[in-house]
């Protein structure tokens, strides 16, 4: 059966079994590899042999070029160790209602899986970008204050190249490069070696070192990343900011920076940053990155990412744990802050609520504002509420803000107004809400100051 | 014009053609000889393998906005072997000597003077050379014109000490085009050619340094007040560009690309 059969097989079926006729609509999206997938409908996730005509697929999936370039925003997605099952059905959604709007892309952290589980992870047809991180930083606990003794041995024995960062032995860009390749990244990355506040000029000389290596190694049609791993000192510290901005305006031979920048203090896992002097710092991280013309990915930030897109960078990463949406001080868990705790999204003040709170929220009416995903309904519905529903429902609900908050006319630098609108109308809402404690957005007036 | 440390019958001799005395420099003269620039290394000692490194780099350079390097060699002057390097010789006086006889750019001039220079520091910085030492008797204007610059002297400023100059204008002229971390003792870096290359403009559109007044204590305190205001009616792109030049945040100062890419852009 060809995709075309499939296809009128779809629409017979619908026009032949009104009882049948599923809620949603199938989407199809065309693929790079000439086949098509099957966005939604009841067989939402399937791959097609061939692609389908352009006026039944929605956006085609946008090329590694296109996704960096800075036309739209890209939503890169950050596989959970523990909610990962639904990520692929949402970004398939997420495409099919915003693709126009969104690039997106796909991120799994390499010491944490198998190269065939990596690869598992990044076999998602829909996205753009796929990105093994190599997580060198974790090799560089003492630049980076992480508590924790890392890398630990099963990561060494995942990414054997961690125990050989601080020695640089002639094989280990080839070896950084080819485990990167063997998950099936095309966004490749350098090694990710943390830069610690008390030698920045020491570390990027590493770091220039380490790019003229990886650049040898590069195969035609590759694309590397400078894959940056900031101190909390960065936001905290003008003195580190502009010594890491000198140096970083010195490696001029990437296009695509892609950033991990560590918490100030270790506060609430997963909860906006909230400090305004250190997002002012970030914010002039993507103005600087915008004028250079650098794509600017922000890795583990959760919605602050979202909030940088007013600022120049083209892209943000976000995940279903709180680890996912910050990079805090390790502890030997290998978490930080307080522990995760029943956090259903809410876009109207961009802010995570109790399933009770939202429940009230919902009675209480204006100026709060509903907006559900079915992942989110049924989490409510689920008794307890249900967390891996609940990560489903945060990422197509961050995936969607982005999407809303860019009017397609526009590229980077011209997003800041959107997302000022949207902060502007949670701050404004959220006061009558009676939110308190870890529900009450507090962040929101240091984020309307920055925007 | 400086004495030259060499006598002009003996450099004529030792290359067997007439020699006409050009400029004098920290560590060398340059004199036109058969149609070539050669800069004989007369002057302050110079590492040697610095020396090797550097022009090695240097002569891989071919860009008409950075004068050419020919050749090295060694030639005996007056019982003495010394380096010479021959380099192209661009005909038209350089900049610091157009601002002695007082001739300023003209302001519809200015972007192509600036767009010259950070196209010469582009391709400089496109091969890992870093100038080092961009000020006005570094930037020949071929035929005379200020819209045609050509950058010369390249990467040779690492060869010298220059650490103890700490008047304006001193004789080698170099600490008042450098970038406020490098007068602090950091290492050289693009980011400081690129000051240079926005004080060297700013000075030559205004006729005046936009920092510091003759005799002046080179301070970097002088850099908190911000540089002397540039002429109306200058090109909005321009006036950016320059500002972000002259910041004293290296990170404001982009690089020479994105700087290229910006005036194509806004001008």
């Amino acid at each position: 059966m060809t995709a075309d059969d499939y296809v009128e097989l779809e629409l017979e079926d619908e026009i032949d079994e009104e009882e049948d006729v599923p809620d949603e609509p199938p989407a199809f999206a065309n693929l790079p590899d000439g086949r098509a997938l099957v966005l939604r409908g009841s067989e939402a996730g399937r791959v097609l042999p061939e692609a389908v005509e352009a006026a039944r697929a929605v956006e085609g999936v946008r090329s590694r070029e296109d996704a960096l370039a800075g036309r739209v925003p890209l939503f890169l997605n950050q596989s959970s160790h523990k909610y990962f099952g639904r990520e692929p059905e949402v970004l398939a959604a997420l495409h099919a209602d915003y693709g126009e709007n969104l690039a997106l892309g796909r991120i799994v952290r390499l010491n944490r899986y198998s190269a065939a589980i990596a690869r598992e992870r990044l076999d998602v047809p829909i996205v753009s970008i796929r990105i093994a991180d190599p997580m060198g930083y974790t090799a560089f606990g003492d630049r980076l204050v992480i508590e924790a003794a890392l890398p630990k041995p099963r990561h060494l024995e995942r990414c054997p190249y961690l125990g050989e960062l601080r020695k640089t032995p002639d094989h280990y860009a080839e070896d950084v490069l080819g485990a990167q390749r063997a998950a099936g990244a095309n966004l490749l990355l350098t090694t990710g070696r943390g830069v610690g506040a008390a030698d920045v000029a020491g570390a990027f000389s590493e770091i220039s070192d380490e790019a003229d290596e990886m650049f040898a190694h590069l195969e035609d049609g590759e694309h590397l990343a400078l894959n940056l791993t900031l101190p909390y000192e960065f936001l905290q510290n003008q003195a580190v900011f502009d010594d890491v901005m000198a140096e970083l305006s010195e490696l001029d031979q990437f296009d695509v920076v892609y950033v991990r920048i560590q918490r100030p203090a270790p506060n609430d896992a997963g909860a906006p940053l909230a400090d305004a002097a250190a997002l002012r710092r970030m914010f002039e991280f993507g103005v600087w990155a915008d004028r250079e013309d650098v794509a600017l990915l922000h890795a583990q930030t959760g919605l602050t990412g979202w909030l940088m897109l007013a600022s120049g960078a083209v892209g943000f990463s976000t995940g279903g744990l709180p680890s996912d949406q910050t990079f805090v001080r390790q502890t030997s868990s290998g978490g930080g802050g307080l522990p995760p705790l029943e956090r259903h999204f809410e876009r109207s003040i961009l802010h995570t609520v109790a399933s009770a709170t939202h429940d009230a929220l919902v009675a209480t009416g204006a100026p709060y504002r509903e907006f559900p995903t079915r992942w989110g309904n049924d989490a409510l519905a689920a008794t307890p509420y249900d967390q891996a529903l609940s990560a489903a429902h945060s990422l197509y609900s961050v995936g969607a803000l982005t999407a809303e908050t860019i009017p397609s006319a526009t590229r980077r630098g011209g997003w800041s107004a959107g997302i000022h609108s949207k902060v502007h109308d949670a701050h404004s809402a959220a006061p009558s809400l009676g939110l308190g404690g870890r529900e009450s957005p507090t962040h929101l007036g240091s984020w309307i100051s920055v925007v | 014009m400086s004495e030259p440390r060499l006598e002009e019958a003996s450099v004529q001799e030792a290359f067997g053609a007439p020699a006409e005395f050009l400029g004098r420099g920290s560590f060398g003269d340059t004199w036109c000889i058969d149609g070539r620039a050669e800069k004989i290394l007369c002057g302050d000692p110079v590492d040697d393998e610095r020396f090797g490194r550097e022009v090695e780099a240097i002569g891989r350079l071919d860009h008409p906005r950075v004068v050419k390097l020919h050749e090295i060699r060694t030639v005996r002057i007056a019982g003495t072997d010394y380096r010479s390097m021959s380099f192209e010789y661009v005909a038209g006086g350089d900049a610091a000597n157009a601002l002695d006889q007082g001739r300023v750019v003209p302001i519809d001039e200015a972007e192509a003077l600036l767009a010259g220079l950070l196209d010469a520091v582009e391709a400089m910085h496109s091969v890992r050379v870093l100038h080092r030492d961009i000020k006005p008797a570094n930037v020949i204007l071929r035929a005379g014109s200020w819209t045609d610059p050509v950058l010369c002297d390249l990467g040779l400023a690492r060869l010298a000490d220059i650490s103890s100059i700490t008047r304006y204008p001193a004789q080698v002229g170099t600490v008042p085009y450098m970038a406020p971390e490098q007068l602090a003792g950091r290492r050289a870096t693009k980011g400081g050619d690129l000051w240079s290359v926005g004080v060297v403009v700013r000075q030559a559109i205004a006729g005046r340094h936009p920092f510091f007044e003759p005799g002046d204590l080179i301070s970097p305190a002088r850099f908190d007040a911000g540089p002397a205001a540039l002429p109306a009616g200058l090109d909005q792109s321009v006036r950016s560009v320059l500002d972000d030049l002259t910041s004293v945040q290296r990170h404001q100062r982009g690089t020479a690309r994105s700087n290229l890419r910006r005036l194509a852009r806004e001008g």
